[in-house]
Order: C-alpha cells, then structure tokens, then sequence
C-alpha cells in the first residue's frame, strides 16, 4: 500500500546509534530477515561510506529482502552526540528501506523525497516542523498523484 | 623577489642596524631562520665579495659588517636589492652588454662594481656563453675587456627573450612593472604613448602579447640606437613598390620612427621603419567585430584547416570556413604566418603554466606544428608560439565539448546515489549523469556503456575499474567538488 509508505516517529527516547537501528529495525518487516540482520544491514552500509547527507541529518538505507518497502522519518527527543567515528551529532534520521522488486511508482516517491533533502527549506522544517507540516510541505512538492499524504 | 633574496636582504638589515658582532643564535631568532640557514646565507653573501669578505665571522662572538665594506655595503642596498645572487649578476652583465654590443667593457670595471673578483666575471662569462648559445651570439674577452658579438637581428633576439624586464613588463601600469636597474622609465612613456597613437590611428586594440612584444621591440631598438649606430644587416626587406603591403601599417611604422627620431635628436635608418612594418604586420590588432576581415590568404585559410582537422576539431561539428571557431583561429594564424616569415619572436608568459595545465593539449599542439612546418615549408615554431595556439584548442575543446558521462554510485543505488546525482546535477553542467548505480552491478553497466568516463561513489568501490573514480560524501563538500572538478580536468585536458 503506497500510503503505508511514510512512517513518522517523534520525540522517541533514543540516544546512540545502536538504539536507532535497534529502534528501525523492529518497524521494518522481514519473513527472511531477523531484526539483528537489520540492523547489520545497516551497519554494513554504514561502513562502506558515511550516510550523513546535510548537517546532523543521516540516511541510513538499504535494499534486501523486507516485506514493505519503507521511508521512516525519526526525530529523536534529544539530539544524538556522537553517532559515529565520522559523524557528531545527529537530530534527524531518515531510514529508506525497499525490497529488490521496488516497483516505478515507490522508487519516484523516493527520488521526490531525496530531491527535497537536497533543498535547505525542507531539512529545517524536518528539525523543527510538526509531522502535518512536514507531510503537507511533501505533498504540495510530490503531489497528490503519488498519495503519500493520505 | 625570491625568497633567498629577501633573506639576504633581512641579514644584512639586521647587521646594518648592528655595530657590534651578533651571534649566529640571536640572527636566527631575530630573522625566524635555523641557525643554519644563517651560516649558509652567510657564506653565499661572502662568496660573492671574495676575497674580501662582507660578513665578518669571529669564534664565539658571531658574525658582523665589515666596516672597510660599510660604504660599499650603502652602495648595495641602494643599488639594487636583487642583485646578491650570481645568477642575477649575470643577467645583469647580459643585458649591460648586449645593449652596448659590440662595444667592450673593462672586466676590471665590471668586477669593481659587482664587488666580485676578476676570476668571478671569467665565471659568470662562461654561463652567460650557455643563454646565449640559442641566438648564435657569441661572448669573448680581449685585452681586459669582455663583449658580445653577433648579427644586429640575433641581439635584439636575445635582448628581448633573456631580459627579465620584458617579461615582466606591466604595459598597463609602468610603475608596477620592475625594480631593475637599468629600466628607463622615461624612454618607456614615449614609447607606450607612441603604441597609444597607432591604436588610436588604426580604431583598433594592440592586444596581449602584441603590444609588449612592439613595445620591446621599440624599447630594445631606442637603447640600441642611443649606444651606436648599428644597421639591421639581415632583416628581410619588404618591397614597398611590391602590391602586397599595407599601406596604413606602414604609415604608421613612418610616424613613430620619425617621432622616435625626433625625440632622441638622432637620424634613423629607413631600415627600422621596415623592419618595425614586419613587426605590426605580425601582430594581431583586435578589431571591433564589424572590422573584422573574414577574407584570408589561401595559406592561411590551408593551415587553419590543417590544424583544425589534425586536432581532432572538425569530429564533433562540421567547422566551415565561416564558423566563428575558424575564423577566430585563422585570424590568429595570419599573423603567426608573418612572423615565420619575418622571423620575428614573440614571448609567451604563460608558457609554462600552459605545458603544465594543458600538457596533453600542449604536446599534440607541438606534434601537429611540426607536421605543419614540414608540409607547408616553415621553420618549427618555438615553443612560445606553440603554448599561444595550445590555448585556442583550449578553449575550441570547452566550446565544443560533450558532457563527460558519468555514473553515481551507492552500496543499493537507491538512496544517498540518488540524493548525490541531484546534488551534482546542480553544481556540474559538464556531467551527463547516466545512471544511478548499485556497487553491485557497476561493472556490469560500465559493459554496457562503454562511454561512461567518471564514477562518482559514496562508497569506496571493492574492485578496480577501468574508469576515473572520485569518492565523495553525500554532503558533497566544496573539497568533494574539488575533487569531482580535478578528475573532469584530467578527463577533458589528460593532465
């Protein structure tokens, strides 16, 4: 279900690393994968190169095999010091997991938010913005085509 | 200045205010230099003055000024602050005796003035015979004498090729120009006023480098002039009653040769008028556009071609003889044509930042010349000439260029890839991004598109690939466009 798509977590209490893939990795839904193969998946790409997009913002993703393909938006009640070696602090945390069989219509969903992440307005708004704005900032730049919104 | 000459120049600041010894410690505090370096600049400064020494050394106590040198040493610093170093000594005595050429100058005299022995002037003779040797000009010694000799047009040659001055010269604004020693500033002013007058008569632009190549030209010719009365003995003669001059060109090369005449107070030789005709002749006058000639000679309109075929111009886009890109080029190369003919020199300032940016350019720049000489019967052109027709192809190569096609890569491919193609799309408009890729299947789409020429990662890729890689951040750094600007640098001019 394409509206199933968005996830928001707010003010949840997390506090390292750790605690946010353990978090990210109970939301997401495997047949095949254990939650601790989720968050190595994370882990794993993490290594390859740093995920941190602007400042204090990470995208933690990957594609494997998961039941619903997901975009969790996780802003932590306090901002996370020390994320990694790499990265200092952290205050958002934009989780994008799909499956191998991402089908067009999610994958331009995905290309519509990661073109809002490269615009400044919308980076602040998701440091400081409430979940309705943010969903209705998306949906007036992604459209009601893609329902992202509903 | 280079920096030694700004050291020897502290040094001797700091004994100058000085009158008892100073230990080499408190010289290397004092100038922020290692003790070392101060007993090296120390002993340079003396070699230069034996066998007196200028900086007395004493056990224990330091080092100091020799008073008996004091007067020589205010002669110094008043006479030049470049002049401690050999080299410049010998630049010094090159220009000195090219300028009087053939006249003699006593070694004795020259070594006096120097503060250097006569066996120091034997020394510096033999390395002035090395920048001589391309001008067939030749250095002797007589009778305690010491003089250059050498056909007029080699001197002038030499003059304006090994002479710092015109290097450097500042057409714009003379007082930035030069600290050295025999500059005549005053000389300098008639002459730029007299190129002023020929870009005003002409309604057109003396640009760079023609104008500080006239202005040598002038420059060297009023210096030659005051010293002697030598004849240009192998300028090739235009025969005026000959159809193919230009008339206004040489009414122009008339007034200034009667205006230098006027203002030295001495008579001139038609010669220079001549030979100072071959020089405009040679020179590119920027026209406005509605000036501009688009008729060419049948060699200059052939050789144009041959260099825009050889170059590999005429591959991306049909050039004909009436595209902008020909005639810009062969408006450069009529010109240079002439001064083949005329044998006449021109100095490429950049030359050496060119060889080392556009080395790929240069080289094949140079190859080409060459073939060119050989088919149309020129003599090679030097390398100065080369670097000035390398930055045509320079800029024909950036007007005419495709995107350079490249890939983005992520470990998925779907999220930070994505994020960074839109991130470059923005900043580089000379990328054509392709594709965004997973590392998992670069190797297989760089199969399949065998154009593909960069790959920009957020992840370092696992094996090699036979393309340019640059790893960049997702936040994409200004030191990330750096690098992605570095490696399209390399692609495009194969640094």
């Amino acid at each position: 279900m394409a509206n199933d798509l968005y996830q928001y977590v707010f003010n949840q209490n997390l506090t390292s690393r750790e605690e946010v893939y353990d978090f990210l990795a109970s939301q997401i839904e495997s047949k095949t994968l254990t939650q601790e193969e989720i968050k190595g998946k994370f882990l794993e790409r993490e290594a390859l190169g740093s995920i941190e997009i602007a400042k204090e913002v990470v995208l933690p993703h990957f594609e494997g095999a998961i039941s619903k393909n997901k975009i969790i938006i996780l802003r932590p009640k306090d901002t996370i010091a020390n994320w990694s070696e790499n990265v200092e602090k952290v205050k958002i945390i934009v989780a994008i997991v799909v499956n191998s069989r991402v089908n067009v219509e999610v994958k331009q969903k995905i290309q519509h938010l990661i073109k809002n992440l490269t615009d400044e307005r919308f980076i602040k708004l998701l440091m400081i913005g409430s979940q309705t704005e943010i969903r209705n900032y998306l949906k007036n730049n992604l459209g009601e085509k893609y329902g992202v919104t509903k | 200045m280079t920096k030694k000459q700004l050291q020897f120049d502290r040094l001797l600041a700091v004994f100058h205010q000085q009158s008892d010894y100073v230990t080499a410690k408190s010289l290397s505090e004092q100038l922020n230099l290692s003790e070392k370096t101060v007993y090296r600049l120390v002993k340079e400064i003396n070699q230069n003055y034996f066998p007196d020494e200028l900086i007395i050394k004493k056990r224990g106590r330091g080092f100091k000024l020799n008073k008996l040198k004091e007067k020589e040493y205010d002669a110094l610093i008043n006479f030049d602050q470049n002049d401690f170093t050999p080299a410049n000594r010998q630049l010094q005595i090159l220009e000195r005796l090219l300028t009087i050429s053939p006249k003699k100058l006593l070694i004795y005299d020259l070594a006096q003035e120097y503060y250097v022995s006569d066996s120091v002037i034997m020394k510096d003779k033999i390395e002035i015979q090395k920048l001589l040797n391309p001008f067939h000009l030749k250095i002797s010694t007589r009778t305690g004498y010491i003089f250059i000799t050498g056909l007029e047009l080699d001197i002038r040659r030499a003059l304006a090729d090994l002479i710092p001055t015109f290097s450097m010269i500042d057409i714009d604004d003379l007082s930035n120009t030069s600290n050295q020693s025999h500059f005549d500033f005053e000389i300098a002013n008639v002459i730029l006023k007299e190129i002023e007058k020929i870009e005003t008569d002409l309604h057109a632009e003396l640009p760079y480098p023609y104008n500080v190549n006239i202005f040598s030209h002038l420059y060297i010719m009023v210096e030659r002039l005051k010293m002697s009365n030598h004849k240009i003995t192998n300028a090739k003669i235009v025969d005026f009653k000959s159809k193919d001059y230009d008339e206004l060109l040489l009414r122009e090369s008339q007034k200034i040769i009667t205006d230098i005449s006027g203002y030295l107070g001495k008579n001139i030789d038609d010669l220079e008028i001549n030979y100072l005709y071959q020089y405009l002749y040679s020179s590119r006058f920027q026209l406005s556009s509605h000036q501009q000639k688009v008729e060419f000679s049948m060699r200059v309109i052939s050789v144009t071609k041959f260099y825009l075929i050889k170059m590999g111009m005429m591959q991306a886009e049909t050039i004909t003889e009436q595209s902008p890109m020909f005639i810009d080029l062969a408006n450069h190369i009529s010109p240079l044509l002439r001064r083949l003919d005329n044998k006449i020199y021109i100095k490429n300032n950049m030359l050496h930042e060119i060889k080392v940016c556009y080395a790929e350019i240069f080289n094949k720049t140079e190859k080409v010349s060459l073939e060119m000489t050989e088919q149309f019967g020129f003599s090679m052109l030097s390398a100065d000439e080369i670097g000035f027709l390398t930055l045509y192809f320079v800029r024909f190569r950036e007007l005419n260029q495709l995107p350079i096609k490249a890939v983005v890569m992520c470990s998925s491919g779907i999220g930070i890839s994505e994020l960074l193609k839109l991130k470059i799309e923005t900043t580089f408009k000379n990328l054509d991004i392709v594709k965004v890729v997973s590392s998992q299947t670069i190797k297989e789409t760089l199969k399949t598109h065998p154009d593909i020429q960069l790959v920009i990662t957020s992840v370092s890729p696992q094996e090699t690939l036979n393309v340019k890689v640059v790893l960049v951040s997702a936040l994409l750094t200004e030191e990330d466009k750096n690098d992605i600007q570095q490696v399209i640098k390399e692609i495009n001019y194969g640094k």
